[in-house]
C-alpha cells in the first residue's frame, strides 16, 4: 500500500516538531533558560511519539508489522533511532550539543522519508539472510552517524582547545567523553556492519554453485569495493585500542570519513547495480527452443532446463535478471546444481528466437 | 504594616580585621538568632555572612524594636567587639533600599569579584537558617524567596556570572573539557610555589585519583603534597611521573624548560599517547612550546590562562547593565506586590468601618423620617454609599498609586492607621459590632 497523504501530514508534522525543538535546544546557546529546555526535550519526546505513530499507521496500511520493509518504512526508523538515541543520552546522563548534532541527521532522514519514501519493496529475495542483512545494516548505520556526529563534536572542542580563543564557545562535553561515544558507536556500528556484509555476501551467494545473484563481474563492483571500504575505516578506528596513536582526533575524523563513505554506500546501493552493468540487451523472449539448445550443451543441464520449463518461460536477457527470475521461481535449486554458469553465458549470446514458441 | 532595616558592613566600608572578626560561623549564627529573638520576640531576622560581609535583615512592625543602633549593638555584643569602633563601618538601610540592596547582593551585583555566583548559595543558606531557627517570618520569607529567584534569573538570563575570574578556575575549566572523571587521573604538579598551591587547591577539588608534587626538595614537595592527600617525589623521577600523567601543572623557578620536546617525544609510545593537559604558569616557562603541537597534548600558559580571565571581567561589566535593568525591575514589582499585600487589608478596614458609619447615620435620620417608602429608602442608602466611597476614593488611589522615596509605604500606611484609628478598630472587631459604639464618635 502506498504512502496515504494522512501518514505524510503526520511525518511532516514529526518533523516540525524535531525542527521547533532543536531550534528551542539551539537558543541555549545564547542562554540556559528552564523554558527552553522544557521545550527541547517535550518536542524531542512527543516527535518520536508522533513518528512511532507514523510508522504504526503505515505498518497498519500494509498489512506487513516488519519494519524496514520498503524505503519510506526504513528512512522513518532511522530518524526514529537517532532521534531514541538522543533522547536515551540526554536522559541518563546529559550531554549538551548533542541534539544540535545529531537531530539534523535524523531530520534530514525523516524529510527524505517524506521526499523519496516510496512503497516499493526492495527487488530482493525473500530469506532469513535478507532480513539479518536489512536489519544490521540500517541499526548499524545509525551507530555510525552518532559516531560521526559526536566525532564532529570532538573535532570542534578539540579546535577551541587548541585555539584557545578568550571566549569560549558552548560546552559541548570533554573530549575523553565524546571519544568514549565514537568509540563505542564505531564498535557497534561496526559489529552491525560486519553481520550485514556477510549476511548480504551470503544472500547473494545463495544463489549456489558458485554462481551468485551479482554476476561474475561482483567483485570489480562499486557497492561492494564502497562497502569493503567503509568496514576497512571503522576497523582502523577500532583498532586504536591496540595501536592508540590512532586515538583522539584520528579516530573523529576517520568516524566522518567512514559515515560520509557509508552514505555513499547507501546511495550508491539505490542507483548503482550491483555488478557493472553489461552490454544492454534487447528483453527477449526465451523459449523453450532455447532450452533444448542448452540441453545439447552437456550434462546437468536437463535439470536446468526441466526448472526452467516449469516456472520460468520469459526471461530478459542478462545475467542479473536470469537468475533474479530464476529465483522469484524457486528454481534456483535446481539450476544450482547445474553448471549454470556457461548456460547463463550461452543465454546472453543467443540471438533472439523470432517469434519461436514453443 | 512592616518595616525592613539592614545594618551591615562589607568589602568596601571594612577591612579585612574587622569583618573577620564580625563573621558568623553557623553555630554561632544560630545562638545569636536566638538570643536575637528572646530580645525582640515580635521581629524577624536573616543573618547573612560570608568572608566578603556581614549583614542583618530586620523586619518589624512600625516604631516598634529593635531600633537601628539597637541592631548594632546587638550585632557588637554577639561579636564581642566595641560598639563605638564598629560603628564607622556599619550602613544602615530601611524599606526600598533594604529590598534594592538584597536583590543587588544575591545578583552578585554587590560583590568584590563582579559576578561571583557563591553568593547566591550564602544567601540562600542564610535564608535557610533563618527559616530553620523560625526567626524569618511573613516579611522575610518572601523577600528573601524573591532575592533568591532574582538572583537566579540574573545568572541565568546575563552574562555577569559567566566566565572565570582566576587563573585557577580557568584552568579547571579546561582540565572539565579534556577529561570526564578524575578518579582515574593523575595531577602531577612540578614546582612547589605559592602559585602552584594556588592552582593545585583548585585541582585537588576535582579530586584526581593521584596528586603527585615532584620537586627538587622534597621536604617542600610534601608539604605542599600533604594537605590535598597528594605524594612528593624527587625532581629525577621527573621523566617516570609524566608517563602516568594525565594533568601537568608546573611552576619551577628553572631559567631553561623542565619539559622538553624531545623529553615529551621520548615518553609518547609510553604514556600511550594519552591526552595530556599542560598548565605552566611559571615564568620564564618551563614547557617548550612545540610540545604544545603535539596530537592530544593541550599546553596552556600564564598568558593563555590570564587572557580569558581579561575577557571574562570585561564581558561581565558590560552585563552590569543588563543585571541592573531586572534588578531595578524586581525591584519595582516586589515594592508594589508587597505594597499591595499591606495595604489590602487596610483598605478594606477603612471602607467598612465608614460604610459603617454612614448606615448607621442613614438608619438615624430615617428613624426621624415616617412615611418613607421603599424606593425613597434605597435612593437614600445609594447616596450614602456614593458619599463614603467618594470621599475615600482620593486618598486610597494615592495611596495605591505612588510611592516616592520621601514617603515610603509604611508611614503612610501607619499614618492612616493612626488618622482613622483603624488599628484600634481591628483590635476591636473580634469582640463584635455588638457594642454599636463608633470609636470615632
Amino acid at each position: 500500500m502506498n504512502v496515504t497523504t494522512g501518514q505524510l501530514a503526520l511525518l511532516l508534522v514529526t518533523i516540525g516538531v524535531f525542527v521547533v525543538g532543536g531550534a528551542a535546544s539551539l537558543g541555549r546557546v545564547y542562554r540556559d533558560r528552564g523554558p527552553l529546555r522544557v521545550v527541547s526535550r517535550v518536542c524531542l519526546y512527543g516527535g518520536i511519539g508522533l513518528g512511532l505513530a507514523v510508522l504504526i499507521w503505515h505498518s497498519a496500511g500494509r498489512g506487513s508489522w516488519f519494519p524496514l520493509d520498503d524505503n519510506f518504512d526504513a528512512l522513518v526508523w532511522l530518524g526514529l533511532m537517532l532521534a531514541g538515541f538522543v533522547a536515551y543520552v540526554q536522559a541518563a546522563r546529559p550531554l549538551r550539543g548533542l541534539d544540535w548534532f545529531v537531530m539534523p541527521i535524523a531530520v534530514l532522514l525523516l524529510v527524505a522519508a517524506a521526499v523519496f519514501g516510496r512503497t516499493q519493496p526492495h527487488e530482493y529475495v525473500a530469506s532469513t539472510w535478507s532480513v539479518v542483512h536489512r536489519v544490521s545494516s540500517y541499526t548499524g548505520a545509525v551507530a555510525f552517524a552518532v559516531s560521526a556526529a559526536v566525532g564532529v563534536m570532538y573535532l570542534i572542542v578539540q579546535r577551541n582547545l587548541r585555539h584557545k580563543p578568550p571566549v569560549p564557545g558552548p560546552r559541548l562535553g570533554s573530549l575523553e567523553r565524546l571519544e568514549h561515544w565514537v568509540l563505542t558507536s564505531v564498535f557497534v556500528g561496526f559489529a552491525l556492519l560486519t553481520i550485514g556484509l556477510i549476511t548480504g555476501v551470503t544472500r547473494l551467494l545463495a544463489a549456489g554453485g558458485g554462481e551468485t545473484l551479482l554476476g561474475p563481474g561482483w567483485a570489480q563492483s562499486p557497492k561492494v569495493w564502497l562497502a569493503s571500504a567503509v568496514w576497512v575505516v571503522y576497523a582502523i578506528v577500532l583498532h586504536s585500542p591496540i595501536n592508540p596513536s590512532f586515538r583522539g582526533r584520528k579516530a573523529a575524523v576517520l568516524s566522518v570519513v567512514g559515515f560520509v563513505l557509508m552514505v555513499g554506500t547507501l546511495v550508491a546501493v539505490q542507483y548503482m547495480p550491483a555488478a557493472p552493468k553489461e552490454e544492454k540487451a534487447e528483453p527477449q523472449i526465451t523459449q523453450i527452443t532455447q532450452i533444448t539448445q542448452m540441453e545439447r550443451r552437456g550434462a546437468g543441464a536437463s535439470a536446468s532446463s526441466r526448472a526452467y520449463a516449469r516456472g520460468t518461460l520469459a526471461v530478459t536477457a542478462g545475467r542479473r535478471s536470469f537468475a533474479l527470475a530464476l529465483g522469484m521461481t524457486g528454481a534456483r535449486a535446481s539450476v544450482c546444481s547445474a553448471p549454470n554458469r556457461r548456460h547463463l553465458r550461452n543465454l546472453r549470446f543467443q540471438s533472439p528466437a523470432p517469434g519461436g514458441a514453443a | 504594616v512592616n518595616r525592613l532595616l539592614l545594618l551591615g558592613l562589607n568589602h568596601a566600608t571594612a577591612p579585612l580585621e574587622v569583618r573577620e572578626r564580625l563573621a558568623f560561623a553557623a553555630d554561632k549564627r544560630r545562638a545569636a538568632t536566638e538570643q536575637f529573638r528572646d530580645r525582640f520576640p515580635d521581629a524577624e531576622l536573616v543573618v547573612l555572612s560570608t568572608c566578603n560581609r556581614v549583614e542583618l535583615y530586620v523586619a518589624r512592625a512600625a516604631h516598634a524594636r529593635p531600633r537601628a543602633d539597637e541592631i548594632a549593638q546587638f550585632l557588637a555584643a554577639a561579636q564581642d567587639v566595641d560598639a563605638a569602633a564598629l560603628r564607622p563601618h556599619l550602613y544602615e538601610k530601611t524599606d526600598r533600599q533594604v529590598v534594592e540592596h538584597l536583590f543587588a547582593v544575591a545578583c552578585s551585583l554587590d560583590s568584590m569579584v563582579l559576578g561571583e555566583t557563591q553568593i547566591l548559595g550564602q544567601v540562600r543558606e542564610a535564608y535557610e537558617a533563618a527559616a530553620a531557627a523560625g526567626s524569618a517570618g511573613p516579611a522575610l520569607h518572601p523577600l528573601m524567596q524573591r532575592a533568591i529567584a532574582v538572583g537566579k534569573q540574573v545568572m541565568h538570563e546575563t552574562a555577569l556570572g559567566e566566565g572565570r575570574t582566576s587563573v585557577a578556575s580557568v584552568a579547571v575549566e579546561y582540565a572539565r573539557q579534556i577529561f570526564d572523571t578524575f578518579e582515574d587521573k593523575t595531577v602531577l604538579c612540578v614546582g612547589a610555589g605559592k602559585m602552584a598551591a594556588l592552582v593545585l587547591q583548585n585541582l585537588a577539588a576535582l579530586r584526581p585519583g593521584r596528586l603527585v608534587v615532584c620537586n627538587r626538595d622534597v621536604a617542600k614537595a610534601r608539604r605542599l603534597a600533604e594537605p590535598f592527600g597528594g605524594a612528593a617525589e624527587p625532581f629525577d623521577r621527573l621523566a617516570e611521573l609524566l608517563v602516568a600523567a594525565d594533568v601537568v601543572l608546573t611552576s619551577t623557578g628553572a631559567c631553561e624548560p623542565v619539559i622538553t620536546r624531545k623529553l615529551f617525544d621520548s615518553l609518547r609510545r609510553q604514556r600511550r599517547y594519552r591526552p595530556l593537559f599542560l598548565i605552566d604558569i611559571a615564568v620564564p616557562r618551563d614547557v617548550e612550546p612545540a610540545v604544545g603541537e603535539v596530537e592530544n597534548v593541550y599546553l596552556y600558559n600564564l598568558d593563555d590562562l590570564q587572557r580569558v580571565v581579561a575577557t571574562t571581567s570585561t564581558q561581565r561589566r558590560s552585563a552590569v547593565d543588563a543585571a541592573g535593568a531586572i534588578v531595578a525591575r524586581a525591584v519595582e514589582e516586589y515594592v508594589v506586590a508587597h505594597r499591595a499585600r499591606e495595604m489590602g487589608p487596610v483598605i478594606d478596614r477603612l471602607y467598612k468601618r465608614y460604610h459603617a458609619i454612614a448606615t448607621e447615620e442613614l438608619n438615624r435620620t430615617l428613624g426621624k423620617l415616617p412615611n418613607v417608602s421603599d424606593a425613597e429608602r434605597a435612593h437614600l442608602e445609594e447616596l450614602a454609599r456614593r458619599i463614603v466611597n467618594k470621599l475615600l476614593n482620593d486618598p486610597v488611589q494615592a495611596l495605591r498609586r505612588g510611592t516616592d522615596a520621601h514617603a515610603p509605604a509604611g508611614q503612610y500606611l501607619h499614618a492612616l492607621e493612626r488618622l482613622f484609628r483603624l488599628a484600634e478598630d481591628e483590635r476591636a472587631a473580634p469582640a463584635g459590632e455588638a457594642d454599636g459604639g463608633d470609636p470615632a464618635r
